[in-house]
């Protein structure tokens, strides 16, 4: 976000990233949450919670390795 | 069952539970802390939220209890082995002789069973539970890898 600020940089979390994060903690209330928010995701959120695995892949491959398990055998995703 | 838990949320707020509401039910009837905690056992392994409300509560309040009246009312409409989990989770914080007194009296589920509902339907949260299993649930033949105090 752009507000002018001299010495602050402000980022917000969409959809897509919220999702990415849920998937990686995965207690029974991210599970909750993920019901109601992976539904309503959107084509191009989508392509951004794909964007966010591969970007994870070479710091966190665990991390990555989740949200691809997640949505690839329990979402039905089809993953390349 | 959204419906039921929504309310048990609306009356624990109403008891002091630190519940974070859109609105507060003014309609809401109140009941005694013990009916409203034997009815959340049941609710418990499907909702993660609730479970670390009613906990929260019971820590705090360990005084207030009728622990037989709790013991009674459980044994005829709510879940003895929710009650062992959540007496065992709270006398870890609060060791008042309360919980050892419910939790001699409760017992473990008849099988080794994931916690919670959701945890269970999702192939990976449940691996996840039992690889990271923690003790005090797997004294009450739970597995869970995730408890809160909030």
């Amino acid at each position: 976000m752009d507000l002018g600020l001299a010495r602050l940089r402000l980022y917000t979390l969409g959809k897509a990233e919220q999702i990415a994060m849920k998937i990686v903690a995965l207690r029974e209330q991210d599970l909750e949450d993920l019901e109601l928010l992976l539904p309503e995701l959107l084509e191009a959120e989508r392509e951004i919670l794909l964007r966010i695995m591969q970007h994870v892949a070479p710091l966190r491959p665990d991390w990555a390795q989740k949200i691809r398990y997640f949505l690839d055998l329990e979402r039905g995703w089809k993953i390349k | 069952m959204e419906d039921q838990i929504e309310r048990l949320f609306q009356e624990w707020h109403r008891l002091g539970a630190p519940v974070l509401l859109a609105a507060a039910d003014p309609s809401v009837t109140p009941r005694p802390a013990e009916e409203v905690a034997v009815e959340t056992t049941r609710y418990c392994r499907h909702s993660g939220r609730l479970t670390w409300v009613v906990l929260d509560w019971l820590i705090r309040h360990a005084a207030d209890i009728s622990d037989s009246d709790l013991l009674r009312r459980t044994r005829e409409s709510g879940d003895l082995s929710v009650l062992g989990v959540l007496c065992d989770a709270a006398w870890q914080r609060n060791p008042d002789p309360v919980f050892r007194r419910l939790m001699s009296s409760c017992v473990p589920h008849a099988e080794v069973v994931s916690f919670f509902h959701r945890v269970a339907a999702s192939p990976l949260a449940s691996r996840l539970a039992r690889e990271n299993a923690l003790d005090l649930f797997r004294r009450w033949n739970y597995l869970c890898s995730e408890l809160r105090y909030l």
